[in-house]
């Protein structure tokens, strides 16, 4: 079954901005590790 | 190694390798063969898409990367997120679309058949380069641990990796990566449970990364302070985000031994999954990874630790050395043996000091001490490479030190297997993807005609001739000094090029024919421009020295030259065409 490719993005897009958000969270995680053990 | 080990070290890799087998040996068909039948689910497409990035060079490489460096190589994985999203939005559709078998062949599609010739001769060279570190690396763990030559070493993983891929194709290289990445997940796991229950007792696992923080090695994020460090210097934010970003895009978009992998896929949304399995693992995993490396550095602080960990060849090279290089030897070690108390003595200084008024001035011991420590190191490697003739240090040799020593009956075969079972992972999806690329790109567009099972075949005695090609040039490797970034280097300077062209394809709707090797030509030799020539002189920078432009950039640079020459040539052919 092929799905267009305007319905198909529409289907992703939620997962697609979970996974922007996860890279965003590892950065600031990791900003947050930094921070804490930085002398 | 105990019986126990050894039965580990020979039992896990052959189950891996029998049930990769078994499971590709029904794969007599073109799609069957190159693509496992486009039959594989997302789960395992996503592990061997993670097991094809990560060889043994990760596990023994970048372990001796954090212990060096620290944290700071996390920097390159940043980006990988964002280029899985964009990459799940446009090249993976368009591929599984297309029903291509190579990434290139969609190229013949979009531009002409000598673009598609040109980017599949780019990724045979920048992997063909790149393939000998696969072997290299667990030959060092052979050499050091079971004490067999690496020349051997080298031969029998070769042939073995070799043989079930030219078997089994690409279903057995899926299937054993599978079990590569849960061998290698738990390896990595035993690891870090070592090293923490192996600190002294009254240092704790807070204490240890206060002492790692203390020591720089827990910089995970850095931000350059100008333009002249975000270029120079290889890790920082920006660059990680910017440069790392089109170096993700090259080699998930635009390299065969990743595309092959997800082209398997049951269906789109099955190679989507297995892509962004890789953006949600692949960062921790890398951090875990590091963590060990700066958290056995800590271990060695209190621990009796050689001053070159690869000690027994050092002392055999230098045995046979003038007495003058003798005795340097010998100083060398008394300084760094009292170096090396007075440092210990400093870092028990600092945990008792550590958040009282006194902390300043134990920190500043602690990092007096790892100067001390590192400039003593730093001459030792210096005479090891006049001693030897060998280029780098012993990075490489940091982690299987650490294991032979402190891992307990299993524990030691396990890792052991893991790391052979790694390599070999890797090995196999870069073979797998140069025999595909070879033949398809190559040979089999100009014979279409000809019977499939024939191709297989073909194929079949191309992954042969890499496969000869990978042990071989396993024996130079060595020369080139930290595997790793070697290998990255090599990828930089053709990923981003390779994606360019992928791009300029979908951004400028009227660039057909020959536009699309001329700018593949042209972003390229930006790359090779900025390699040879800018970056042909080191500058100095906070006292150390640095290529002017850091090798992820040359991804940015090769992919922004392919797209900003192909526009340029679209708008001046129809300016011309309209005249």
């Amino acid at each position: 079954m092929t799905i267009e490719p305007e319905r198909d993005a529409i289907r992703w897009a939620p997962v697609y901005a979970i996974t922007i958000a996860w890279g965003v969270l590892t950065i600031a995680l990791l900003w947050v590790f930094t921070a804490a053990f930085a002398y | 190694m105990h019986a126990i080990d050894w039965v580990l070290v020979v039992l896990l890799p052959a189950l891996v390798i029998w049930d990769g087998v078994r499971r590709g040996a029904g794969a007599k068909d073109l799609e069957g063969f190159l693509l496992a039948g486009r039959n594989v689910r997302w789960w395992a497409i996503g592990l061997s898409v993670m097991a094809t990035q990560a060889s043994a060079t990760t596990m023994i490489s970048i372990t001796g990367h954090g212990y060096e460096h620290g944290l700071r190589w996390l920097h390159v994985y940043l980006a990988l997120p964002f280029a899985m999203v964009i990459l799940c939005a446009t090249i993976v559709p368009w591929f599984t679309r297309a029903r291509v078998y190579t990434a290139y062949e969609y190229l013949e599609q979009r531009f002409d058949g000598t673009t598609r010739v040109l980017a599949s001769v780019l990724f045979l060279i920048s992997r063909g380069l790149a393939v000998g570190t696969a072997l290299y690396a667990p030959s060092i763990v052979l050499d050091v641990v079971l004490g067999i030559p690496q020349s051997v070493a080298i031969l029998a993983m070769g042939g073995i990796s070799v043989a079930y891929t030219v078997f089994g194709g690409n279903a057995a290289v899926i299937f054993t990566d599978v079990k590569q990445m849960a061998v290698m997940f738990l390896a990595i796991g035993v690891s870090l449970w070592i090293v923490i229950t192996r600190l002294p007792a009254d240092v704790g696992l807070i204490d240890a990364l206060s002492i790692a923080g203390a020591s720089n090695r827990l910089e995970a994020i850095h931000v350059a302070p100008d333009i002249q460090h975000t270029l120079a210097d290889k890790y920082n934010l920006v660059t990680a985000l910017f440069a790392g970003l089109f170096f993700f895009l090259g080699y998930f978009g635009a390299d065969q031994s990743q595309v092959q992998r997800y082209l398997a896929g049951k269906n789109v949304d099955h190679s989507r999954g297995s892509l962004l399995l890789s953006a949600f693992v692949k960062v921790p995993m890398q951090f875990a990874i590091l963590l060990l490396g700066a958290l056995i550095y800590v271990f060695c602080m209190f621990e009796d630790t050689p001053i070159f960990f690869r000690a027994e060849a050092m002392e055999t090279a230098v045995a046979e050395a003038p007495a003058e290089t003798r005795t340097r030897w010998e100083d060398l070690k008394s300084d760094f043996a009292a170096a090396h108390a007075q440092r210990r003595e400093a870092a028990l200084a600092f945990v008792a000091a550590d958040g009282s008024p006194a902390g300043d001035a134990a920190v500043a011991a602690l990092r007096a001490g790892n100067a001390q420590v590192a400039g003593i190191k730093s001459e030792a490697v210096k005479l090891h490479q006049a001693v030897t003739g060998s280029a780098g240090g012993d990075g490489d040799f940091i982690y299987p030190w650490f294991f032979l020593r402190m891992f307990p009956i299993g524990m030691l075969g396990l890792v052991v297997a893991a790391i052979f079972i790694a390599a070999m992972s890797s090995l196999d999806a870069q073979l797998n993807s140069l025999a595909t690329s070879s033949v398809m790109d190559l040979w089999a567009r100009r014979h279409k005609e000809v019977d499939p099972r024939r191709v297989v075949t073909l194929t079949r005695w191309a992954t042969l001739f890499w496969g000869l090609f990978a042990t071989v040039s396993a024996f130079y490797v060595a020369s080139l000094g930290p595997m790793i970034e070697a290998v990255n280097i090599i990828g930089s300077m053709f990923y981003g090029s390779l994606f360019g062209v992928f791009l300029l394809g979908w951004l400028c709707p009227i660039a057909r024919g020959a536009i699309g090797w001329l700018a593949l030509a042209g972003g390229f030799a930006c790359t090779m421009f900025t390699h040879f020539v800018i970056n042909a002189k080191k500058i100095v920078i906070d006292g150390g020295e640095a290529y002017p432009v850091g090798f992820l950039w040359y991804n940015a640079i090769g992919c922004i030259g392919v797209v900003a020459i192909g526009f340029t040539l679209a708008l001046v052919t129809r300016a011309r065409r309209a005249a």
